[in-house]
């Protein structure tokens, strides 16, 4: 390369050095000045033009050219980022967020979906059902003995002025209602609030919250609503789970079981929460007794179902470790704020 | 229902620990709520015989006795007003455990005590401490007490299910049991050693006038009974299983009652007019003193046992004053029977006389053991009171109940349990538990035993052999059948979809109680009715609500009382009765909401925004969009009293309904708020898109509209206008004069203050014209802008600003 071409790419070099280390707006107009500047460094370049021989002075024209556009640019650029920073030098990203009024689910609803969603799963409608019932679909079609002490009013609450109407005591009604309008196969799950006359202490309250599956059809056994119980718990509580059945007596099946499930806490070794049994107790259920089915006009020869239950506010106490029962209906939003606003 | 280890063993033979005994019980259905130990303090004791018993010189009421233990005299201080000379007593002897300490010769008010002489609580066979256990002669002085009584025992107690009465005694949870292992059950057997002179048929007889109420009535009768304590053996079972001792002429029929699960009664023969019993209906009216001396009036629904003159006991629930037995009684009746059990649950429930015995007979007591229990019970007499027995009894039993006979077929059972059992293991089962049993070729005839109520269809057989096969041999059925359709019901979307759009807006969900009180609905509203509670759990809870809002206020009070600003808060629930939209109606599923505070609140670098009422409209229109419903576009005003201000929601399908607004200050301090609060509800079952459910397409409601790819020629107008004059009615008028060019108009800035009128305000729209076909030109604008300018200064009072 020719000497004066060298002396353009030095006069560049230095150049390029010396903008990426401009901090401020002098010292950038220092610089300016230097070299783009009437007597500046690049002035003083297209003089020597004159003198050069004429086989290089195109080549020199135009590289000097090139640099004089680029060295422009690029002190423009440099005064637009100086002063985009000059901008930003109030705003502290470190800021806190702002805040907005949080929602947030009641744990009772995140408990009830999930449940929801596991029954959806296995093919299981979500039916509702009116908290004021009437005695034939609270006991009667339920096979609840007419001396059942479940029907006295120390343990259910009426409604005053008609003895026929009652808080229900169960979600089982909804289950009678729909086998009345559908006929089997019949698989669905009633989620809803439940009513007793318990005075309101930790582990009792007058109000909860039941979920009830019921399944009828040709062929459906016991062996089912293990299988179905099973998945269920699983899905709830974790894949380590195991169940156990034991037999029991509820009006609305026979044969009838508890069901308990391992504590999933301790894997069944016992520990507190499972007061070092291993197993936890979770709900009623069984074969759905035939004077039921006859009831509502399905042959008990032909199909049989299975109906199991559980209690929401248990199992929101086992999942979050909530003692007191009543911390679900005091609604203080420093208990409800702990649950956020996941679905 | 308590059960003792050591009484259980009597009657099936095992080595099994009381927690198995638990665990077994417990998988037969029923199931053990507890294990605890009694523990009883004989080690170490003695039987001694008090020789001297002197006055303390040094203490007022302490006595200084010399006891006998067989051998050893001792010198023991006792504090017991009864400790005499001559008397058999239990002594512990120096190093004896008693409970928490050890007994130890020591001095004591300068008199050196060498043992311990006690009473039946210390010895741990009753609560009784009034003073030392007095013995008998036939317990021998210096024998070691551990051969008197056993040193310890087990007591489980068990939940019993209701249609089980048969377990309600020591010998049915041995029946299980024995039944479970296989092993042989050893009903107590005993011969009664029976007068040869007097038969009972001579003195006695019993009439049966109400065969269905009482249709079993069995007595015997003892003469010459001394009542006196009862065997210290007796005493210690009762003890254990939580009764109290009494004496021995009340303490046999009690302890029989635990044995055998079948009540017995004791009448004084002497009150019994003649020796004839007579069962009958009360009189309507009648009135009876009942043992615990009260006057009960009957109605003639009360079955009575009586004598020719009068009533002597109220039939299985309890005896009367009148033939109670006493210090004095002589002869004793003893009565077994079978009642029906609704007549006695009746009876008992109104007078609300519940006991063992009623318990007993309510669920349905054994009809074949009267015979049985009765003779136990008079041999019992016989031993433990002295008395002697009258040969024979009186059974009337004019139509002997036959227990059913029930076809069981395995294949059923296979059915109903998913599994196979083998009609031999079925027949082992049901002959295990005492019933009969016969093969036929393809099924069983079987026949309940009288004892057990609960038997009655084949479903109740399989349910015992599913029960003593064991639920674990049920197999777990892999999950494989096909899923059915499954189609929810629409308000099921309807609640999550609104739950959803209220969390998101910053609402907390809350769940409150359906019942609440009658004054909360009244401080909120005038005119709800909720349905009223009969016999409410507390005043709190006395109605069912017709309203969620009442609640929500009393949350918001408890969290605004914590020192929260900005509280949002809400509700999906049932209600019922007349609520805050005038309506009687069936029950329904309404959204509640309540706020206050600001919608954004304050934060480092800016104000809050306090909620108001344009605030409450985008809630309403975000829950109808969550909902895809056609937004409201049109608000009432016209809401009920409590409200200051707000807002009522007739949607285009005109059912829809929710009112919202900002409560009128008198209102929010009924419920200890002092600022503004806002309120809404809505009827989420009026929010279910009309025929949604037959769209079959559950979650996809609406469809694609084309839009115009056209752009859009923007104008905006400015009025001045009187207070007198409302938005929505410029709005109105303005959509009035506009045809389909105009794609939407937002009133983008409202203005007031200077320089306009002091009751004007300024209202500046922004109005969007489009064709869906062609880019419109100022030609096509200009004349509709125009028009509608010149519309909206129809109105009295506006003008265009700026002019
Ligand atoms: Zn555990």
């Amino acid at each position: 390369m020719h000497e004066k071409l060298k002396g353009i790419e030095t006069t560049r070099g230095q150049f390029a050095r010396e903008i990426d280390a401009v901090d401020s707006p002098g010292g950038l107009e220092q610089l300016r000045v230097r070299y783009l500047g009437r007597k500046g460094l690049i002035a003083n370049l297209f003089k020597q033009i004159g003198g050069l021989d004429p086989e290089i002075r195109g080549e020199f024209g135009k590289a000097l050219n090139a640099f004089k556009q680029e060295a422009t640019e690029r002190v423009e650029r440099a005064e637009r980022e100086l002063a985009e920073r000059e901008t930003l030098a109030g705003v502290d990203p470190t800021l806190p967020p702002r805040p907005r009024n949080q929602g947030a689910y009641h744990p009772l609803t995140l408990v009830e979906r999930e449940v929801k969603r596991i029954f959806s799963k296995m093919g299981f409608a979500i039916v509702r059902g009116p908290e004021i019932e009437d005695v034939w679909h609270n006991f009667d079609a339920l096979n609840t003995p007419h001396w059942h002490p479940s029907r006295d009013d120390t343990d259910t609450l009426y409604i005053e002025g008609d003895d026929n109407l009652l808080l229900r005591t169960e979600t089982s009604p909804v289950q009678i209602r729909t086998m009345q309008r559908q006929k089997p196969p019949i698989r669905i799950v009633a989620p809803g609030r439940v009513f007793r006359n318990d005075k309101p202490d930790p582990t009792h309250s007058p109000m909860f919250t039941q979920v009830e599956g019921l399944y009828v059809d040709r062929g459906v056994t016991f062996a089912d609503l293990k299988g179905t119980v099973l998945q269920f718990y699983r899905h709830l509580l974790g894949w380590r789970i195991s169940t156990r059945f034991r037999p029991h007596f509820f009006p609305f099946t026979e044969p009838s079981a508890e069901v308990d499930v391992s504590c999933p806490f301790c894997a069944g070794s016992g520990c507190r929460i499972c007061k070092q049994s291993g197993w936890i107790e979770v709900g009623g259920s069984g074969m759905v007794d035939p004077n039921v089915l006859e009831i509502v006009d399905i042959d008990p020869e032909i199909y049989t179902g299975w109906a199991f239950g559980l209690g929401i506010e248990r199992m929101a106490m086992l999942l979050y470790g909530v003692d007191d029962i009543r911390l679900f209906y005091e609604n203080d939003i420093r208990f409800l704020a702990q649950f956020g606003g996941r679905r | 229902m308590k059960v003792s280890i050591n009484w259980l063993r009597e009657f099936v033979e095992f080595d099994e620990s009381a927690e198995q005994v638990g665990d077994i019980l417990t998988r037969l259905n029923f199931e053990c709520e507890s294990i605890e130990p009694v523990r009883r303090y004989v080690a170490g004791v003695k039987v001694g015989r008090i020789l001297e018993s002197r006055p303390h010189p040094n203490a007022d009421k302490l006595l200084l006795a010399k006891v006998d233990v067989g051998g050893d005299v001792l010198p023991i201080v006792c504090g017991a007003p009864n400790c005499r000379e001559g008397l058999i007593v239990p002594v512990a002897t120096p190093g004896t455990r008693l409970g928490g300490f050890t007994v130890e010769e020591r001095k004591l008010r300068g008199e050196l005590s060498r043992g311990m002489i006690l009473s039946e609580r210390e010895i741990g066979i009753s609560d009784d401490h009034s003073g030392v256990l007095e013995l008998d002669e036939s317990f021998a002085v210096g024998r070691a007490f551990d051969s008197v009584l056993p040193a310890d025992d087990t007591v489980l107690e068990f939940e019993v299910t209701v249609n089980r009465p048969d377990v309600l005694s020591q010998l049915g949870m041995a029946r299980e049991l024995a039944a479970y292992w296989n092993r042989p059950l050893r009903r107590p057997s005993f011969d009664v050693e029976e007068l040869p002179d007097r038969r009972a048929e001579d003195e006695m007889s019993v009439e049966i006038a109400a065969a269905e109420q009482g249709p079993r009535y069995v007595a015997r009768k003892v003469t010459g009974v001394t009542v006196g304590p009862s065997p210290l053996w007796m005493k210690a079972r009762l003890h254990s299983i939580g009764q109290r001792p009494i004496s021995n002429v009340v303490d046999i029929t009690n302890y029989l009652l635990f044995e055998l699960g079948h009540p017995l009664h004791a009448f004084d023969a002497e009150h019994v007019r003649d020796g004839r019993i007579i069962v009958r209906m009360a009189e309507e009216g009648e009135r009876f003193v009942t043992l615990d001396d009260r006057e009960r009036s009957l109605l003639a629904s009360d079955l009575m046992i009586a004598d020719p003159e009068k009533g002597i006991a109220l039939a299985g629930v309890m005896g009367g004053a009148n033939s109670e037995v006493s210090e004095l009684t002589n002869d004793v009746i003893i009565e077994a029977a079978y009642f029906d059990p609704p007549t006695v649950r009746a009876t008992a429930k109104r007078l609300a006389l519940s006991s063992e015995a009623s318990r007993r007979f309510e669920r349905g007591s054994d009809p074949a053991m009267p015979p049985y229990a009765a003779a136990r019970c008079a041999e019992m007499y016989r031993r433990f009171t002295g008395a002697r027995v009258l040969a024979g009894h009186v059974d009337a039993y004019p139509n002997p109940i036959d227990p059913p006979l029930i076809r069981y077929r395995p294949g059923r059972a296979k059915l109903v349990l998913g599994f196979d059992v083998p009609a031999g293991t079925a027949a082992g089962v049901f002959r295990a538990l005492e019933m009969d049993v016969e093969e036929d070729r393809d099924s069983l005839a079987v026949t309940a035993p009288s004892f057990r109520p609960d038997l009655e269809r084949e479903v109740d057989l399989i349910e015992e052999v599913a029960r003593h096969v064991g639920y674990e041999q049920v197999p777990v059925a892999e999950e494989s059948r096909v899923v059915l359709s499954a189609a929810d019901p629409e308000i099921e979307r309807v609640i999550d979809t609104a739950l959803d759009t209220m969390v998101a807006l910053g609402f907390g969900e809350v769940v409150n109680s359906a019942m609440t009180s009658a004054e909360d609905h009244d401080a909120f509203a005038g005119g709800l009715a909720p349905p009223r509670i009969h016999k409410p759990i507390n005043p709190e809870m006395n109605v069912y609500r017709a309203s969620l809002i009442p609640g929500l206020l009393r949350v918001l009070e408890h969290n605004v009382n914590r020192g929260l600003e900005d509280v949002f808060l809400c509700e999906v629930g049932q209600v019922g009765g007349r609520g805050w939209f005038g309506i009687e109606e069936e029950q329904r599923v309404h959204l509640g909401f309540v706020a206050v505070g600001s919608l954004r609140p304050p934060a480092y670098d800016r104000e809050p925004e306090m909620l108001d009422l344009p605030d409450l409209k985008r809630i309403v229109i975000d829950i109808a969009r969550g909902l895809t419903l056609d937004i409201p576009e049109r608000f009432s005003y016209d809401v009920p009293d409590n409200l200051l201000l707000g807002i009522s929601v007739t949607s285009n399908d005109a059912d829809s309904r929710a009112i919202a607004g900002l409560l009128k200050e008198e209102v929010a301090e009924r419920f200890g708020l002092d600022r503004p609060v806002y309120v809404g509800e809505a009827d989420l079952e009026r929010w279910v898109r009309p025929h949604a459910g037959d769209l079959r397409r559950p979650g996809i409601i609406g469809g694609y509209q084309p839009f115009s790819r056209f752009p859009a020629s923007v104008r905006d107008a400015a009025f001045v206008v009187p207070f007198a004059v409302a938005a929505e009615q410029v709005r109105e008028i303005i959509s009035e004069h506009a045809d389909e060019l105009l794609e939407h108009i937002t009133l983008f800035d409202l203005y007031q203050g200077r320089p306009l009128g002091e009751h004007e305000r300024s209202l500046a729209f922004r109005f969007v014209f489009r064709a869906e076909d062609r880019t419109l030109t100022d030609d096509e604008i200009d004349p509709r802008l125009r028009a509608i300018v010149d519309a909206v200064q129809s109105l009295p009072g506006v003008r265009l600003r700026g002019d």
